[in-house]
């Protein structure tokens, strides 16, 4: 088993108050699914994904990637781990404004002190799988929402990792090219058999996927293979 | 929307969001605002205080009259006595006395040698027993009867009937305190440093036999003060000052002003740093929230009121910081005016005793308003920014792409900064400052706001040229950081100034004080050949110690292993301050010592150093060697004549030759003491210079002087060593309060750059969280930002090294050699470079850190889900 999450609960306070936005959620995803995680506003998507990308640590229950407990990690543990096992792709992109496009995909390994010699012709290879070769040299503000998104899913590729999450990536783009964005991110996870957990609020985005978690007020409350 | 709820919403709620910005421009403003405050109280009461000792002194007397340090004649007492219109003309006795064992100028008073019986119908005094005043027979009786003010005899636990020790011309003497003054007239000179005695005793003390200082005059009811001043002139002829208390405060007003442009110039800078922080965290403020003002606009909030809503918060700040600077501004007074009066002394020559700082509701006022205002127009430039903000900007993302327009304008600020230095450069070189005075303070003032404006330029370049050397390392933590500083210029540009006026500062300050050590080190080693110096206690190095009676000559000779230096020649010399056409000079009579040296130490330029010396010495006529300065004042050339107003009338001198001295910055005139005893009447010596006979030892001299003569005479013997490193600390000394200068300016700048980086954490919430999801370590984080802050520091500093020695260069040159007087040598830090590298890293450090902190304890999730 790839990732066994086991009656993981998150709960906040804010004040007096305590918010449970997650009220124990087990789950067990195996190599090679495209797992799309749906639910209303406040339902615990984002927390969710958060605690198995190893961003926050649970208040109760375990998570387990390939055998490493990470709800167990310090700081400085998972800050490796998502260096070299994770990949995040945001609503936003949020790639580095300063950096080039090659350069923002090999952040991560840049981040382990890799030369960038080293890593740029992985780099390169990503790029040209996301049809993007001819613009590694841009900057950020050079590229469409599209292009940035497509390069920030190279950027989760870099390290090869063992999983790749991401919240709401069509969030902030057009249907059309949130479209040709879910498209690429399913026919990778085919082509590369690479695990892929994404929250979305749009049942279109989620049918990419080939297994729908639906989440309620903090509990799961579906699980369907598509 | 209305105004008041505009500031009640928006302005507070933001204010108490982020307390942290505002209290650092506050600070900032506080800061700034003290050391101007502290410099005008200090400016404010020094004056003040010359003020009321001279009116304390004059009491009801309209003239007095007075022909300089050395005195005049007792006899003339009666001519001015029988001149119509005097109603009373009462002598006085000035000398300055040390305690025994003073070494420095604090440990002095003032006395004044009056005659009891008549000083009541000019002077008023209360003393705790009024009897000593009312009938101070019993006084008179006891010679050793001196009064001192309650305030002198509480600092040094005396009472009534103590003894003190004081050095006189006659030796250490022992006084029995008889009374004690209440501070009420004449009580209230010198800040309270004063000591009464009967005239007769001080003449006799003081080497003052048969002598006066001064005699105030109180005019019959009916007499015309004008009239009886002519008439007094024409009668006591030349050598003699009749003159007006008024016209005495104006003389000393003028004195002070020109040293006090100076602090006032470095203080202004100061708050000019201060006023930058706040047009700073303004623009930041409104750039962080444009997305805001944006969605207020679209709301349908006017543009006055954007204005308005910033106009107010900066109204608050400003308020606030003006009252914290004038509180710290009062301590910082308390704190630097004895550096202060300390530097003006030893400047001037003169001694300053502050009675009071004084500091009155309506200076708070005056600050507290003035503060107020300088920030709100200060801040006024971006709010009306704020105004321009489209309301389609809610719609828009952040972006930190300069737009074209912005361009322009950074454009433009460069422009203008090379411009102001072009100017300033000009303006120096060229002396444009003597058509007319306003220029050099236009100019002063464009040197720091040119390098405010084109320094950041210049830092660019230099991060340019850094980024393509460190490209192929394998540094991506220092890479991101370089980026983001080039990223966000305005940003950047903003932390630089801030950072690099304080740094401008510390260099400039650094050149000007290191030019004049090296200066007058130079100078010292060359005109001083004596191994041992030997005078009465006190201050050396300002000639402000007792003088003493030439007649311990022999009596010194006696000493084994000295040598005189010349044969059969005395070793004294009298330096004396000398008033020459409102100015204050010094005038050094030396004995023809320095012959056994070839005259050496003679400073002698354009001309021939022996041959000018000995005829110093041996000419008939009396004549002098002068400094450029005396020169210029005079309107004189090497070999004309120049009339010298002495007590015996005016004196034509030959001007034998020119000479460098820096004894006094007005000017220096060297005669030969025979002359000058001649001429004044004076036969007392400030210091005496020898030699040692080859293979004694100093410390055995020493031993030997204070032993045999020491105690009878207070003698203090230095070596020439020890003269030496007492003038380089008194140098030193004299710059002691630019260090709060360049602290304070630090100080803000730290401040500024903190609330930037403050600011530039937050806007980079969402990457920063984004930097930590695909794995960058805490420590990673609070690198970048670290990094941005060296970076920031280093270059601001260098760049400040450049500016700050190029502007240091022109202003010892041109500036400061015309305004003093002096031919002061550029001598460039090199020390300073290091320093302030070390500074400008230090203080970016120091600013960097808390900001990297709180960006590496960012909680990943909630930066990702930041705005
Ligand atoms: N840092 C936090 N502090 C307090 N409460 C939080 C925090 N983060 C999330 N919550 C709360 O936890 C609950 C779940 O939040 P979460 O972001 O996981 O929801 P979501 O399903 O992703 O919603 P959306 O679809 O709006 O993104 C919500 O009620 C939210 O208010
Ligand atoms: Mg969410």
């Amino acid at each position: 088993m790839l990732l066994e999450v086991k009656s993981l609960e998150k709960s906040y306070t804010r004040g007096e108050e305590t918010v449970h936005a997650l009220r124990g959620v087990s789950v067990e995803i195996p190599d090679g699914q495209f797992v799309s995680i749906m639910g209303p506003s406040g339902s615990g998507k984002s927390t969710l994904l958060h605690l198995m990308g190893g961003l926050d640590l649970p208040s109760k229950g375990d998570v387990i990637l390939r055998g490493e407990n990470i709800a167990r990690m310090n700081d400085s543990e998972l800050s490796l781990f998502r260096r070299q096992k994770l990949g995040f792709i945001f609503q936003f992109f949020n790639l580095l404004p300063t950096l080039s496009a090659l350069e923002n995909v090999c952040l991560p390994r840049l981040l382990g002190n890799e030369s960038l010699k080293k890593i740029e012709p992985k780099g390169k290879e990503l790029l040209s799988m996301m049809g993007l070769l001819n613009r590694m040299n841009h900057k950020p503000d050079q590229l469409s929402g599209g292009e940035m998104q497509r390069v920030a899913i190279a950027r989760a590729l870099i390290s090869d990792p063992l999983l790749i999450l991401a919240d709401e990536p069509t969030g902030n783009l057009d249907t059309k090219t949130g479209e040709s964005i879910l498209s690429l991110l399913r026919d990778m996870s085919k082509s590369t058999g690479k695990t892929i957990v994404m929250v979305t609020h749009d049942p279109k985005a989620a049918s990419y996927g080939n297994r729908l978690l639906k989440l309620r007020d903090g509990v799961l409350e579906s699980d369907e293979t598509l | 929307m209305r105004r008041y709820n505009l500031f009640r919403y928006i302005g507070l709620r933001h204010l108490s969001a982020r307390p942290s910005r505002a209290i650092l421009t506050t600070l900032g403003v506080a800061f700034g605002i003290s050391l101007y405050v502290a410099i005008s109280i200090i400016n404010h009461s020094t004056k003040n205080s010359m003020r009321e000792s001279i009116e304390a002194v004059s009491g009801k007397a309209r003239l007095s009259v007075s022909a300089g340090v050395a005195g005049f004649p007792e006899s003339r007492l009666e001519e001015i006595r029988t001149t119509p219109g005097v109603k009373s003309a009462v002598p006085l006795i000035e000398a300055r006395a040390f305690f025994e064992g003073a070494t420095e100028s604090a440990d002095g008073l003032q006395i004044m040698g009056v005659d009891l019986l008549q000083e009541t119908s000019v002077r008023t005094y209360k003393a705790t027993d009024q009897k000593i005043i009312e009938d101070p027979l019993t006084f008179l009786n006891q010679p050793d009867s001196i009064i001192l003010t309650e305030a002198l005899a509480k600092k040094r636990g005396l009472a009534i009937d103590s003894k003190i020790s004081l050095s006189t011309a006659l030796g250490v003497k022992t006084f029995t305190v008889r009374g004690l003054l209440e501070p009420e007239g004449a009580a209230r000179a010198y800040g309270g440093s004063l000591a009464i005695m009967d005239i007769d005793g001080a003449r006799v003390s003081f080497g003052k036999e048969n002598k006066l200082d001064r005699v105030d005059i109180v005019p019959t009811d009916n007499a015309e003060v004008s009239v009886l001043q002519t008439r007094l002139r024409e009668k006591m002829g030349p050598g003699y000052w009749v003159e007006r208390p008024e016209s005495q405060n104006e003389q000393m007003d003028k004195l002070l002003d020109s040293y006090q442009i100076i602090l006032t110039f470095f203080s202004s800078l100061a708050l000019l740093v201060g006023l930058f922080l706040v047009m700073n965290s303004i623009s930041v403020s409104i750039a962080e929230r444009r997305h805001e003002i944006g969605t207020l606009r679209a709301l349908g909030a006017p543009r006055v009121s954007m204005v308005t809503l910033f106009v107010v918060e900066v109204f608050g700040i400003g308020l606030i910081g003006s009252a914290l600077g004038a509180l710290l501004g009062r301590f910082l007074a308390v704190r630097l005016s004895t550096q202060v009066t300390q530097s003006v002394a030893a400047q001037l020559q003169m001694r300053i005793d502050i009675a009071k700082l004084e500091f009155t509701s309506e200076n708070i006022i005056f600050t507290l308003v003035s503060g107020t205002l300088s920030a709100v127009i200060a801040a006024l430039i971006p709010a009306l920014k704020s105004a321009r903000i489209h309301p389609l900007e809610s719609m828009r993302r952040h972006s930190e792409s300069q737009s074209p327009e912005e361009e322009n304008r950074s454009r433009l600020m460069i422009i203008a900064g090379f411009l102001l230095l072009v100017f300033m450069t000009c303006s120096m070189i060229l002396q444009w400052s003597k058509l007319w005075i306003g220029i050099d303070i236009i100019s002063k003032g464009s040197s720091v706001l040119g390098a405010a404006l084109f320094g950041p330029f210049l830092v660019f370049l230099f991060l340019k040229a850094f980024r393509r050397i460190t490209r192929p390392l394998p540094f991506p933590i220092l890479r991101i950081s370089q980026g983001n500083l080039m990223r966000s210029r305005k940003r950047t540009t903003a932390n630089v100034m801030a950072l690099m006026v304080g740094l401008f500062l510390v260099m400039l300050i650094s050149c000007v004080r290191s030019s004049f050590h090296d200066t007058l080190t130079n100078w010292l080693d060359r005109i001083f050949v004596a191994d041992v110096m030997v005078g009465s206690n006190g201050r050396f190095i300002n000639a402000d110690v007792q003088p003493i009676k030439d007649s311990i000559l022999p009596e010194l000779l006696k000493i084994k292993g000295i040598r005189p230096i010349g044969e059969g020649h005395g070793a004294g010399s009298r330096i004396v301050p000398f008033q020459f056409k409102g100015a204050k000079l010094a005038i050094k009579a030396l004995d023809h010592y320095a012959e056994f040296y070839e005259y050496r130490n003679f400073p002698v330029v354009d001309g021939d150093r022996i041959s000018t010396a000995r005829r110093l010495f041996e000419s008939t006529e009396p004549s002098l060697l002068a400094t450029q300065s005396f020169l210029d004042r005079a309107g004189k050339k090497v070999g004309e004549l120049v009339d010298l107003e002495t007590p015996s009338g005016a004196i034509p001198f030959r001007i034998l030759g020119k000479i460098v001295d820096y004894a006094s910055s007005q000017g220096v005139i060297y005669l030969n003491r025979a002359v000058y005893a001649r001429y004044w009447n004076d036969h007392l010596v400030t210091v005496f210079v020898f030699s040692l006979e080859s293979g004694a030892r100093f410390e055995d001299v020493k031993a030997s002087i204070d032993r045999e003569l020491g105690r009878k005479w207070n003698l203090v013997t230095i070596s020439s060593r020890e003269f030496k490193d007492q003038m380089q600390s008194a140098i030193e000394r004299s710059f002691a309060y630019t260090r709060a200068i360049e602290w304070i300016a630090l100080l803000v700048g730290l401040l500024g750059l903190l609330n930037t980086l403050l600011i530039s954490v937050m806007e980079r919430t969402r990457e920063i969280g984004m930097l930590r999801a695909i794995g960058s370590t805490r420590f990673q984080i609070s690198k970048m930002i670290f990094f941005e802050a060296i970076l920031q520091g280093f270059f601001g500093a260098v760049v400040a090294i450049l500016l700050g020695s190029y502007v240091g260069k022109l202003f010892v040159e041109y500036t400061l050699s015309t305004t003093l007087g002096w031919e002061i040598d550029y001598h460039f830090p090199k020390e300073a470079i290091l320093n302030t590298i070390l500074i400008g890293v230090a203080v970016a450090g120091v600013a960097g850190f808390f900001p990297a902190r709180r960006a590496a304890q960012l909680q990943i999730t909630e930066a990702l889900d930041y705005e």
